[in-house]
């Protein structure tokens, strides 16, 4: 257990003396979960000042998720804000994670921890344990701010205010165990960089598509948390069982 | 055995490397790297593993290490195997050199080895780089800053340490120059007295210098595990000798004599197992002869031609094996 500790107490002081890392831990989920939301609901509060007009055609049907949105700017809200939520749970931890450990093996300083009397699951769960953990506290103090914008401005209920921190955590697992199944993949960081966004491009899509046509509300954010859990528990067990970490020290 | 009694157990009168059978694959189709890889190091030996690139050498290392897992066989260190109750501690006592590993640019060398302390829970990080030289100037700076050698020096602060029983060095001289090679082989010998070592290596001069056994592998296989003593003592001296009549009579005197026989420059040379007895009735038989001998030298075979001789005669056997087998089978 202390060795464990040791090995977390490494990665957390590299992780902080990374730039290019925390850039990636605060700038991305700025953007993500910060500016886009906040500048969201500021113009759909304006737009509500100004009088809701809506400009789809009479005979559009929204799909089952947006129900509404042509009378009820709240309803985009809800839809916008559990999107930008998945996405900022999805692409956070997976940069930093492939990077650091795909680095790790690059620049041949995991045979420095491969001599040590600690296991290669060890010293990966403390680097992705170290990543998750970081971007777990970043992202959540985002949405939290978010959440208390929206809960002030009336556009949601508390339980669907609540349900997007199950959805940010679940993203967060998902896309620390994806990126953990691509390290052990790729060959380089480009090769991560180029699988990475093969997967995540099409997770995004998926999750607009279940919050889109998924039943409204609270339902939708907690299906695709599921679904996120799923896969994550998926591509752990294929990183672990089918691929393994000997690929590493191949 | 309950889990209290394996542990115990480490630090019983066990082999401190103990390698059975070992068999390693990578992907059900591939060629095994390790291939029934069976040989033993003794406590307070010094054993090279030789084998030329491929051989299995570093995965052989990794499995003692834990890092990998052996498909078959089993790879004991201290009498555990990886997984087992008494790994930890077994694991515990083994310091490690890796193959030319890679720097941390983010982290100092005093970070590095205070790293290394606190996963072994002991050692004494000023005493350790002390011993190899690391300055208060070395260990402020990044590890990737410091130059080959020191780097080098570092990797051996870090496997001392935890003043281990068993140290294990993969290649520790390898892409240095022969100076810093010098240097190290020096602090070497000195960190491995009164140890056991498994130096794993390409350079027979360096592994001449400094180790008592020597296991020689060659595509997975162990071909041959033995005393370089022993194998000096078995194996023929190259004998070199001098007469005033030239080399080509002293040649020609030992042909006689039923010796194969060369005259190379002014000496005439062959070979002769167990030279301190067979030397003295040549050399009196030459001045029987009426030759005036005024030199004969006995040189023992390096380790380097003890390699390739075990190596050539690895090969001459596998052909020879493997017409046995075709043999009698319908063509």
């Amino acid at each position: 257990m202390s060795a464990f500790r040791t090995l977390l107490r490494k990665e957390t002081v590299q992780l902080l003396r990374s730039k290019s890392a925390l850039a990636t831990a605060t700038l991305l989920p700025s953007l993500l979960l910060l500016f886009a939301p906040l500048s969201l609901l500021a113009t759909l509060v304006d737009v509500d000042q100004k009088g809701w007009v809506s400009v789809l055609p009479s005979t559009f049907q929204p799909p089952r998720g947006l129900v509404g949105m042509d009378r009820d700017s709240s309803v985009i809200a809800r839809f916008m804000l559990a999107s930008l939520v998945s996405m900022g749970g999805l692409v956070v931890p997976a940069v930093a994670a492939s990077y650091t450990m795909v680095s790790e093996r690059e620049s041949r300083t995991l045979e420095l921890l491969a001599a040590l009397p600690v296991t290669i699951r060890q010293v990966l769960t403390a680097k992705l344990g170290v990543i998750l953990a970081m971007s777990t506290a970043v992202t959540s103090a985002m949405v939290a701010l978010d959440v208390a914008v929206l809960l002030r401005l009336q556009m949601a209920s508390i339980g669907f205010a609540l349900s997007l921190f199950p959805l940010l955590v679940c993203a967060l697992l998902y896309s620390t165990a994806s990126a953990l199944l691509i390290s052990l993949l790729a060959r380089d960081f480009r090769t991560a960089n180029q699988m990475g966004g093969a997967l995540l491009g099409p997770t995004t899509v998926v999750a607009v598509w279940v919050l889109a046509f998924g039943p409204p509300g609270v339902p939708s954010v907690l299906v695709l948390a599921a679904i996120f859990l799923v896969a994550a528990a998926l591509a752990l067990y294929v990183a672990l069982r089918v691929v393994t970490f000997e690929r590493l020290l191949r | 055995m309950s889990e209290q009694a394996a542990v115990d157990r480490v630090g019983e009168a066990t082999e401190p490397i103990d390698v059975r059978a070992v068999v390693k694959r990578f992907g059900a189709l591939a060629r095994p790297a390790l291939d029934g890889a069976t040989f033993v190091v003794r406590s307070g030996r010094r054993a090279c593993l030789l084998g030329p690139n491929g051989a299995g050498k570093t995965t052989l290392i990794r499995i003692l290490t834990g890092a990998l897992a052996p498909t078959s066989g089993e790879a004991r260190v201290f009498g555990a195997t990886p997984g087992s109750a008494a790994w930890n501690v077994s694991r515990r006592r083994v310091g490690v050199v890796p193959q030319l590993p890679g720097m941390y640019r983010d982290l100092t060398a005093r970070e590095y080895l205070e790293l290394v302390r606190g996963v072994y829970e002991r050692g004494d990080v000023d005493e350790a780089a002390k011993k190899l030289g690391l300055t208060r100037k070395h260990l402020r700076r990044s590890m990737a800053e410091l130059s080959g050698g020191w780097q080098r020096r570092l990797t051996l602060a870090a496997a001392l340490l935890c003043e281990p029983d068993l140290v294990v060095l993969d290649e520790p001289t390898v892409g240095l120059d022969p100076v810093a090679a010098r240097e190290v082989i020096a602090m070497l010998r000195e960190a491995t007295a009164g140890r056991t070592a498994l130096l794993c290596t390409h350079n027979l001069a360096e592994a001449e210098a400094l180790c008592d056994d020597v296991v020689v592998l060659r595509d997975g296989k162990v071909v041959l595990d033995d005393s370089i003593d022993e194998l000096r003592r078995r194996a023929p001296a190259h004998v070199a000798i001098g007469v005033r009549e030239g080399a080509a009579l002293a040649a020609s005197a030992l042909s006689e004599l039923g010796l194969d026989a060369k005259p190379d420059g002014d000496r005439a040379v062959f070979l002769a197992s167990d030279p301190e007895a067979r030397l003295p009735p040549i050399v009196k038989a030459l001045v029987e002869r009426g030759l005036s001998v005024f030199e004969c030298i006995a040189t023992p075979p390096t380790l380097e031609e003890l390699f390739l001789q075990a190596v050539q005669r690895d090969q001459d056997r596998a052909p020879k094996a493997s017409v046995a087998e075709g043999e009698g089978q319908p063509s």
